[in-house]
């Protein structure tokens, strides 16, 4: 019996005395930090085409030049 | 009850005091009391600097990356290349990081200039000089990547960025108008002036702080002021522009020469030396896109040192003050102010160091209104005038790569263009000029207003 109180003892002096904490901010590990970068999109033939001309605009330039 | 003795009570004794674990003890570091342990804090960021880790002050090679890779100069549509992003909406993310590594500068500099305030020694006024000056540059840096563009009609309703005048790391300040932002920073560059100098030992010099004020007031459209200090550093800092023979030497040099009030990277044995040689190959790597080829008039020695043949970069890709864009602010704003034969005059001044043989731009003689081009209205909103284009396309050519061309766009319209990369089309929309407000910093504080753009 007298061990018994010992162990209830040591219990509620860890329950009534044990370490705090500090309040925290509020939690946000949950959502991400980070943002979803822009989605791309398929490109019109008219996007391709001035795609293509950009670069045979290039491919002249430096064949010439 | 020896039991209780011997246990219970040390238990409780132990217990009692553990929640001082919690008390943050100094770790090896110095709470700085002396004006040489305050500067040292400057030093740290000035050796940054002039190393050329510095990206968010001045800006580094990495910088110039970043907002090169972000513009049109470079034609991502030619070749992406390597290491660069394809568009500005591929680095979102890194944006917000800058601005949470800027506010960790701007604590710095508020514990110097609280620690050090009343304090007369050389050192204690150039550390005090140097951080009210980092401190203006930094606030300039934040209104121009995390802020709209500045319209005075509206900047007094518009969001700038918090002001973080004082250390106190329970504050949550929300963001100040664009105009409170825009006078904030102009009061930190005032600030520094009293304790600056131009010896170059604590980096920020008089002329320095004043080449940021006219930056400042240009980008704010206070036409009045930008044109007042441009044309006074043009008049009396002692500073000429570099002549074509020595344009290409003065680009090269590790230290400021010529017409340069500052650059980064003056320490060129730097420790990011090898760093710095990946960068020059990737910036090199995306081929020069046909508009800004174009613009180059033959004589012009800028052609020979920006590109080579295959169009691709060969000129140092630094962050620099010059005298040069003095002069062009000097002529934006005064032909803004009304002066269009005073904006020629500075013009023509630029042109003649620069094309061999130039013959001086007149009204009369200036080329008419290019169709197709990507700024076609200047930063009131009006439609790009002869003598307008012909001072955007001289800074163009003068500032390329030195990560001007981003800003230039924002500040004049910020015009859509796409980019097509793995097979999608990415566009440059409006909102992308503007960078996110860090994340958790919205998280944390309700008032703080993120970006238009940047929705959960």
């Amino acid at each position: 019996m007298k061990t018994k109180l010992i162990y209830i003892f040591i219990i509620f002096a860890l329950l009534a005395t044990g370490c705090g904490y500090e309040k925290l901010p509020p939690k946000t590990d949950s959502t991400s930090q980070q943002y979803v970068l822009p989605k791309g999109e398929i490109p019109s033939e008219t996007d391709r085409e001035a795609l293509a001309e950009i670069r045979a605009e290039y491919e002249n330039y430096i064949n010439t030049d | 009850m020896s039991i209780c003795k011997r246990i219970i009570l040390p238990l409780l004794l132990l217990l009692a005091g553990c929640t001082r674990y919690l008390s943050v003890q100094p770790q090896g570091e110095v709470i700085p009391k002396t004006d040489e342990e305050f500067a040292a804090l400057m030093h740290g960021r000035i050796r940054d600097i002039e190393g050329g880790g510095d990206a968010l002050v001045l800006g580094n090679m990495e910088t110039v990356a970043l907002f090169e890779g972000s513009a049109d100069d470079l034609d991502a549509n030619i070749r992406i290349g390597d290491g660069l992003i394809s568009y500005a909406g591929e680095a979102i993310n890194s944006r917000m990081s800058d601005y949470r590594d800027m506010f960790e500068i701007i604590r710095d500099c508020n514990i110097v200039i609280e620690g050090l305030a009343g304090r007369t020694s050389d050192t204690a006024r150039g550390a005090l000089g140097a951080a009210y000056a980092m401190k203006g540059i930094l606030y300039y840096n934040l209104l121009r990547e995390f802020a709209g563009p500045y319209d005075p009609a509206d900047a007094a309703a518009e969001p700038g960025v918090p002001i973080v005048d004082k250390v106190d790391i329970e504050a949550m300040p929300s963001r100040a108008s664009l105009k409170v932002t825009a006078e904030y920073a102009d009061s930190q560059l005032a600030a520094a002036l009293p304790f600056t100098t131009d010896d170059r030992k604590w980096f920020f010099t008089t002329t320095l702080v004043k080449a940021y004020r006219a930056r400042l007031a240009f980008w704010c459209e206070d036409w009045d002021t930008a044109a007042a200090i441009a044309e006074d550093l043009i008049d009396h800092s002692g500073l000429t522009l570099t002549p074509p023979d020595g344009y290409k030497a003065m680009l090269d040099a590790a230290a400021p020469t010529g017409e340069v009030i500052a650059k980064t990277h003056i320490d060129n044995s730097s420790e990011l030396d090898w760093y710095f040689s990946y960068m020059k190959g990737y910036i090199a790597s995306r081929p020069v896109c046909a508009a800004l080829a174009r613009l180059y008039e033959p004589g012009d020695i800028r052609l020979a040192t920006s590109f080579n043949a295959k169009r691709l970069n060969t000129k140092a890709p630094e962050r620099r003050v010059r005298l040069s864009e003095m002069y062009l602010i000097a002529a934006e704003a005064e032909y803004h102010r009304g002066h269009p034969d005073i904006a020629l005059d500075y013009l023509n001044a630029l042109r003649s160091a620069r094309i061999e043989g130039a013959a001086p731009l007149t009204e009369a003689t200036l080329p008419p209104v290019r169709e197709g081009d990507r700024i076609t209205e200047d930063a009131a909103g009006k439609a790009v005038t002869p003598l307008l284009q012909a001072i955007f396309d001289e800074r163009r050519r003068e500032l390329y790569m030195e990560g001007d061309r981003f800003f230039e766009l924002k500040r004049n319209g910020r015009p859509e263009w796409w980019v097509i990369s793995n097979g999608l089309k990415y566009t440059m929309k409006k909102y992308l000029y503007t960078a996110p407000i860090y994340k958790q910093d919205c998280e944390l504080n309700p008032d703080m207003q993120q970006n238009p753009g940047y929705e959960d």
